[in-house]
């Protein structure tokens, strides 16, 4: 029997630290986001940046066709891009109706750039009615 | 050299959900993994299997499904055939199965968060011995 590994934990104010040291000036919606969160830590997957950046183009690809919009993606997936081999990290909280994506690079945590996923106008695949 | 149990299917012209030659039972939850020419586990695939990331990795469903696959035992399928084939893209291979089938033989399928309309469905471990589907596929017109 093989026990699964155990992703290693992002604590929520060492993520917020990054974000916050960056000069990204769309950063602040992120920061918004992830400050209102009530996890105190996050899942820290590596991956290498270039492969990620492929794996991305296509998920966010076919959710674009499926009735979600994307922004920060290009600034995200060009990091990436220059990154290469590199692995980062990605977290993700829920806010205002939108999925925020935060990018790192992994080891020193540095702010690679945020994506933030919405469901455009129109009727939800889930039928999702926002909170009152 | 192809595997013993690996199943090829490459006949065509067949109308969706279930390509001709598979034979399913109609209660079936059929699902599909498309898999691209130069992934990493393309040749996996086209010998009829299916290889995550790291056989013995983590089993996060929520990373796996952002995207961060390389260390995870979980491979992605999808309910809709239509995904997969846009994961195979033009000159990979579309592995099929049904969950009902991965069950049976023990393996565990996992429900997966789903954040990007894949229909996703993800199943733990390496798998043998499964249906490999080629261009031109089975659903699609002649």
């Amino acid at each position: 029997m093989v026990t699964p590994l155990t992703l290693p934990q992002l604590p929520r104010s060492e993520a917020l630290a990054a974000i916050r040291a960056s000069t990204d000036a769309d950063s602040s919606r992120c920061i918004e986001a992830f400050e209102q969160d009530s996890a105190s830590s996050y899942p820290m997957p590596a991956e290498p940046a270039g492969r990620l950046r492929g794996t991305l183009e296509l998920k966010y690809s076919i959710a674009r066709g499926n009735g979600l919009s994307f922004t920060g993606d290009s600034e995200v997936f060009l990091r990436l891009s220059e990154l290469g081999p590199e692995p980062v990290t990605m977290i993700t909280t829920d806010f205002d109706g939108a999925m925020y994506i935060a990018f790192f690079r992994y080891r020193p945590l540095e702010y690679l750039g945020c994506v933030v996923m919405r469901e455009q106008p129109g009727p939800s695949r889930d039928d999702k009615q926002p909170a009152p | 050299a192809k595997l013993a149990g690996a199943r090829e299917v490459n006949t065509g012209g067949a109308p969706r959900p279930a390509p001709t030659g598979v034979p399913e039972p109609s209660t079936a939850t059929p699902i599909w993994r498309g898999v691209a020419q130069g992934h990493h586990a393309y040749d996996a695939a086209a010998q009829g299997i299916a290889l995550p990331g790291s056989e013995f990795g983590h089993i996060n469903v929520v990373a796996h499904n952002l995207g961060a696959t390389s260390d995870t035992a979980l491979t992605s399928w999808s309910t809709d055939s239509s995904i997969a084939q846009q994961f195979a893209g033009k000159n990979g291979v579309i592995l099929h199965t049904t969950v009902e089938d991965l069950q049976a033989r023990g393996v565990n399928v996992l429900s997966s968060p789903d954040r990007f309309h894949e229909s996703e469905i993800l199943v733990q471990g390496r798998v043998e011995g499964l249906t490999v589907l080629r261009a031109p596929w089975p659903w699609s017109p002649r």
